[in-house]
């Protein structure tokens, strides 16, 4: 496989945006993707393009990017992979790349979750990934589907609401001074454990906001690098990992199986492990998610992640710091676009630019986790000095 | 004829003047099931099925289907929808064979069902009478529709149920006690005196009197009435007549179990359909290298081979393997729930459920209990059944 470099990312500001359409998101992204690449990019050498949405709300997916964006030329396919779809949709765009078959690629994810009423948004959005006949009518929230992998960790491993409270407080510090953050505002320790309940142990403060957003990046092959920057970041592994839809059928609820198969993949790939990242953005769609997932891609021992919290390792500052965009939490969580939109973090943070910036960051992971708790998809990056 | 067995039901939520309520998911199919399931291996000797209530569902629903596959009988039992309060279930009984099954269920409160086994068995029912009048006092409209009650208590007790009664009656002399179905225990005391009763008025009622008398040796003439409407038969307790109840301590049901915000739940029922077996009659997958599946799946999750996989039904008895509590207002659902995977005891087999009959949150990680058949949820107005968790009873 050849050697694929990240050469533009860009995003557009996440959140509630009632005045954007979801063309105008995609717009905005691509916009921003072609202005962050060093010497330019012709629109025109794009060779083809992937487009990460989960659920359309304003009709045919790979249209609203190849119409919207003038790339009627070239073939556009529509990526979904539930809340994984952002990395997934690199993965496929690396493989294309990697695998000689073009030079140029385009991945832009997005997702517009505030075009629909709140009851539509529940019931339609979680069809599309419940077993229809038997868990859709339980009502498995999407944060009930995360609780109860939580719940079983608390239980198994001693963790306390307080140890999920440090998650949100770090995250939201973190993207209280990111330009580009749906929720731009700290929380106190106390403000997250009194918030209203939403699905215990969760409360309100410990989940994502319904978020509005889009974002891209543009993989090039090692032979045109040059063309477009001297400060490549190398895309060094991906991963897909899946794991049982139903949660019946899981075998372990105190872990994301799904998460331990992509971050395999993905390390092998690259040919490092996690001993080695120095900065990560991790899927915290509810607090608990992140901290679990320190175990499931080996920053830490089993059982230790609270540890971590406690001894802020994944603060910006620490040992690996996780999250320094502000994550899901505060970023915001538009599906199709958030692994995009962590790796616009990374880019950045390799290449010294980002707002929070991890001194010296060499190698950065990407992941998201995402359905019933059944993908995942990591992207592991290194920076120019690779 | 005479009865085999006897069981008895009670929901465990009660309203705010203190009667037996349905949970939310709770219906005329759940009730059945739940005081049918009691009889256990009995149930192996049922030929025949009757459904007797005054407040169906639904006039063409899903409830003889749900009670069959809850009750783990075959499909093509034959079963009987009777529309009836308390003197069609004692009209019903007396016209069974031996080896029928009659479910009484009575659905609003005081709400309550029983299940009797026609056939050899320690209680004997004859001496049949039957009165009928015209007393439109009551009526019970079509299903969902508010009951009318012409305003005028005393018509119904002294033109209805007294004279009724009084008619009925005649052979409860001597040592033979006068019990009366139909009317609550009060209402009873007032119609003839030294009558009892009991709380329950309509199909359940003389189920849940049998039941008590059971445990007597004492004769007793068994009047049931509803409007100007009455059957009557002498009841003689011979031996031992098994009685299994289920009635757990009452928890305040909340004011109405309607969801706050309400939203269509999206349905499939092509997809009901074919997981219905498996779903209702709670049935693993077994493959050939022994290992259950639940629910069922295309490829054996231990040994992977992709083949068709038999049904076989799981046992009830499961512990709390994680739970957690929606507080959220989830459109279309009763809020709060909680829900729970419980490892159902010695298959290596997980159930995703609801947690029913306790308040949420209530029952932690480690819980003992047990599956019990329920209506999970009714998405486009079609009721959808499957398994509920319900903890066991703390102890005071």
């Amino acid at each position: 496989m050849r050697d694929v470099a990240m050469v533009g990312a860009g995003m557009i500001p996440f959140g509630e945006l009632f005045d954007q359409s979801i063309k105008d998101m995609v717009s905005g992204a691509f916009a921003a993707t072609l202005a962050s690449v060093d010497k330019g990019m012709p629109v025109g050498d794009i060779q083809a393009a992937w487009f990460g949405e989960v659920q359309s709300v304003d009709g045919f997916p790979a249209g609203l990017l190849a119409d919207t964006c003038g790339l009627l030329d070239i073939p556009v396919t529509r990526v979904e992979n539930a809340c994984a779809t952002g990395n997934d949709a690199i993965r496929n765009a690396l493989y294309a790349v990697g695998g000689g078959y073009v030079d140029v690629a385009l991945v832009v994810g997005t997702d517009k979750v505030r075009d629909t009423s709140a009851a539509s948004t529940f019931w339609d959005w979680m069809s599309t990934n419940r077993d229809m006949a038997w868990d859709l009518p339980l009502g498995l929230i999407s944060p009930a589907s995360f609780a109860l992998h939580v719940a079983r960790y608390m239980h198994e491993f001693g963790a306390t609401r307080e140890h999920l409270a440090r998650v949100v407080v770090k995250n939201h510090r973190n993207g209280a001074r990111n330009p580009y953050a749906h929720l731009r505002f700290e929380v106190s320790m106390e403000q997250v454990l009194n918030a209203p309940p939403v699905v215990e142990p969760f409360g309100l403060l410990d989940c994502v906001p319904q978020s509005d957003g889009a974002a891209g990046v543009l993989l090039v092959s090692r032979d045109v690098v040059d063309r477009y920057t001297d400060k490549p970041v190398w895309v060094r592994g991906v991963g897909t990992g899946m794991d049982r839809i139903m949660h019946a059928h899981k075998t372990d609820l105190s872990s994301f199986a799904a998460t331990r198969k992509a971050a395999k993949q993905a390390f092998a790939m690259a040919g490092i492990g996690p001993q080695d990242i120095d900065v990560a953005e991790v899927h915290d769609c509810f607090s608990g998610v992140e901290m679990m997932t320190y175990e499931d891609l080996g920053f830490c021992d089993r059982g230790e992640a609270p540890r971590l919290l406690e001894k802020e390792e994944t603060s910006i500052g620490g040992r690996i710091p996780v999250n320094p965009s502000g994550g899901l939490k505060s970023k915001g969580h538009p599906p199709g676009a958030t692994g995009v939109a962590q790796c616009t973090e990374l880019f950045e943070q390799l290449r010294g630019d980002a707002v929070n910036q991890v001194d010296g960051a060499r190698w950065a992971l990407a992941h998201n986790v995402g359905g019933p708790t059944a993908v995942s998809a990591i992207t592991i990056l290194e920076g120019p000095r690779g | 004829m005479q009865i085999a067995a006897l069981a008895t039901y009670r929901p465990t939520w009660a309203d705010a003047r203190g009667r037996r309520t349905l949970g939310s998911d709770e219906d005329v199919a759940t009730l059945a099931v739940s005081a049918g399931r009691l009889l256990g291996g009995r149930l192996t000797s049922v030929q025949r099925v009757v459904l007797v209530t005054r407040r169906p569902d639904a006039l063409l629903g899903t409830a003889p289907e749900v009670v069959l596959e809850g009750l783990g009988l075959d499909p093509s039992t034959p079963l009987v929808e009777q529309i009836g309060g308390a003197p069609a279930t004692l009209e019903t009984l007396l016209g069974s064979a031996e080896g029928t099954l009659v479910l009484a269920v009575d659905p609003v409160a005081p709400a309550a069902s029983a299940a009797a086994l026609v056939g050899p068995g320690g209680i004997t029912l004859d001496g049949r009478a039957g009165a009928r009048h015209s007393v439109p006092v009551r009526t019970v409209p079509l299903p969902g529709a508010t009951d009318l009650t012409y305003d005028d208590p005393r018509l119904l007790r002294e033109g209805g149920w007294k004279r009724v009664v009084r008619e009925l009656a005649g052979s409860a002399e001597g040592e033979r006690h006068l019990v009366i179905a139909g009317v609550t225990a009060a209402d009873a005391a007032k119609i003839a005196r030294g009558a009892s009763g009991v709380a329950e008025t309509e199909a359940a009622a003389p189920l849940l009197l049998l039941a008590r008398l059971a445990g007597s040796r004492s004769p007793a003439r068994l009047v049931a009435v509803e409007n100007g409407h009455g059957v009557a038969v002498d009841v003689t307790v011979a031996g031992a007549v098994p009685v299994l109840a289920a009635e757990r301590s009452a928890h305040p049901a909340p004011v109405t179990w309607a969801p706050s915000v309400a939203a269509d739940i999206p349905a499939s029922p092509a997809a009901y359909a074919r997981a219905f077996e498996a779903k209702v009659g709670l049935k693993a997958g077994v493959c050939s290298c022994g290992e259950l599946n639940y629910p069922p799946r295309a490829q054996c999750q231990s040994c992977g081979v992709l083949e068709p996989q038999r049904l076989q039904p799981l046992p009830r008895a499961a512990t709390v393997y994680s739970v957690v509590t929606v507080r959220a207002n989830v459109p279309g659902k009763t809020v709060p729930y909680s829900l729970a995977v419980v490892d159902v005891d010695g298959t290596g087999v997980r159930v995703l459920a609801h947690v029913t009959d306790d308040p949420p949150g209530a029952a932690p990680i480690g819980s003992p209990g047990e599956l019990v058949l329920r209506r999970v949820a009714t998405r486009a107005g079609v009721p959808d059944y499957g398994y509920a968790f319900q903890p066991e009873e703390q102890q005071a």
